[in-house]
């Protein structure tokens, strides 16, 4: 496959599922090679070592169906590296960096392993809806693909060791991806979400921005990694979203129930925005996408050609200007950034 | 973002503060967040390696030590590990354990390792793990007094220590 064409392949994760909260579950492992100093503290040489050895393994990983290939982030324009980041596929600092790393993208990018960010290896499973488990498992497959090739850093009581220490046991951050607009409107949002932070784990907006409540998606995960096993930090996040869920959808029936004519005002002005606005900037688009989603969750709108998660990235800086193959200003971004919306959301 | 408190440093810390029922967030800098009671809080996963230093300054033991232990595979003093809020490499675990052990606590809440265990480098200690099971089962059907059931488990760990030479520890 073609860079540009892996590059603008649809994402698992973006694809429409029956979940009407959460949009996306993703499972993220960290793991090291017993014989090198963890990234930051790597030689250029060292560095392009590590990259060497592990990209050699992960594209070795072919006979398995995995078919992951390994982009260099070196070989990336910075538009390209953004359009990876937008679509949830490496982190900000692993394109803010510099040096020899990079990335392993399965066709579908269910899988993206990222290599000498934090840890030496970063192996992420990204799918749309609540499937936790069946993440988890995916990366499991892999890490013992890869584990059969590569010495990685353990010790029986710390597990596996990680270059920061918020990371080492099992290395696992789980996370799920959830669309809480009904929890905003009725303003309860921080009341449910701050119980969850005290339940161990940890909440941040759409692309980590504090914790904005940025298109009212908001990123839910663990933050303990080691004296609890893999089975208990995904069953512990998997109840809690459980809740958030139930939250939110008792939320949204209280709205239907107590100011119906509100809600159907509030996503229909948003679907007539969205599909007659000439101008439309990044903030605008994401606030109004997710007011027409509420709408079409609840039976109040007609459904979309594209859908949410997909609007939501394709409307981005880096994929926006990636897609149409050309560079834009902000404002030539809003226009074109409205005309995109307009013909997919007819 | 500057810290909301004194509007002077660079906030490293993201604070959940409860009160009344209702949560606010609060970004504060070091000095800031040392001065706060507060607990109910979750990292920035951005500013991890910030908030790792608070973590350390809180309670610098190595600031106080004369003369320094380096990682002999890597080179780091604890110091300096604690400056860039990393680890060196996976020597520097078993180098600074005792340094390392409060702040583990302190950030998962104490607790070794249970999780996963690599299938070809961690081949004993699964058959290790496997007889420890083994022997709290046959301890609880013993006490149960279900001796034929506890015979059978007896005869597993039997199995299990000729074919690996006993409780051999791990490397």
């Amino acid at each position: 496959m073609i860079r540009k064409e892996l590059l603008l392949q649809h994402s698992a994760w973006m694809s429409e599922t029956d979940s009407p909260v959460v949009i996306s579950s993703r499972v993220r492992l960290a793991r090291n090679l017993e014989d090198f100093p963890f990234p930051h503290g790597l030689s250029q040489e060292g560095a392009a070592q590590v990259e060497k050895t592990v990209a050699q393994v992960l594209t070795d990983t072919e006979g398995e169906n995995k078919e992951l290939s390994y982009i260099p982030l070196t070989e990336l324009n910075s538009i390209e590296q953004q359009v990876l980041i937008e679509k949830h596929l490496i982190s900000p600092s692993l394109g803010g960096s510099t040096g020899a790393r990079g990335v392993a993208l399965a066709p579908d990018h269910r899988y993206a392993v990222m290599v000498n960010e934090e840890d030496h290896l970063r192996v992420q499973v990204l799918l749309p809806g609540n499937q936790l488990l069946e993440s988890h498992r995916l990366a499991t497959e892999l890490d013992d693909l890869l584990e059969a090739k590569l010495d990685f850093a353990y010790r029986e009581s710390q597990g596996y060791l990680t270059a920061c220490p918020t990371n080492v046991g099992t290395g696992l951050r789980a996370s799920v991806m959830v669309h809480l607009p009904g929890l905003v409107i009725t303003k309860q949002v921080q009341q449910v979400l701050g119980a969850v932070t005290r339940l161990g784990l940890a909440v941040r907006g759409l692309y980590g921005e504090g914790s904005q409540a940025f298109g009212h998606i908001f990123q839910v995960s663990n933050q303990i990694t080691l004296g609890k096993s893999e089975e208990d930090i995904l069953t512990h996040l998997d109840a809690v979203t459980r809740q958030i869920v139930e939250h939110e959808l008792q939320a949204r029936e209280l709205l239907r129930q107590q100011t119906p004519i509100h809600l159907e005002d509030k996503v229909w002005r948003a679907r007539g925005t969205l599909q007659n606005a000439r101008l439309l900037s990044s903030e605008d688009a994401i606030h109004l996408l997710s007011h027409d989603r509420l709408g079409t969750d609840m039976g109040l709108l007609p459904k979309t050609k594209d859908c949410f998660a997909t609007l939501i990235v394709d409307t981005r800086p880096g994929c926006l200007q990636y897609i149409l193959d050309r560079e834009l200003d902000p404002s030539q971004r809003d226009e074109e950034r409205a005309r995109l919306i307009r013909e997919r959301i007819a | 973002m500057l810290c909301q408190h004194c509007k002077q440093q660079e906030a490293i810390m993201q604070l959940f503060i409860t009160e009344n029922g209702n949560t606010r967030e609060v970004y504060l800098c070091q000095s800031c967040a040392k001065k706060t009671q507060e607990v109910s809080f979750v990292f920035h996963p951005a500013i991890v390696p910030e908030f790792l230093q608070a973590l350390f300054g809180f309670n610098s033991t190595a600031k106080d030590q004369p003369t320094e232990t380096a990682c002999p595979k890597c080179g780091l003093s604890f110091s300096q590990i604690t400056q860039v809020g990393k680890l060196g490499c996976s020597t520097c675990y078993e180098t600074f354990e005792t340094q390392l052990e409060p702040l583990l606590r302190r950030v998962h809440g104490g607790g070794q390792n249970v999780g996963k265990i690599p299938a070809r480098r961690g081949a004993t200690l699964i058959k290790r793990m496997e007889q420890r099971k083994l022997k709290e089962t046959l301890q609880a059907l013993i006490q149960q007094e279900a001796f034929e059931e506890a015979a059978v488990v007896r005869d597993q760990i039997r199995k299990i220590e000729q074919s690996a030479g006993g409780e051999k520890s791990d490397s």
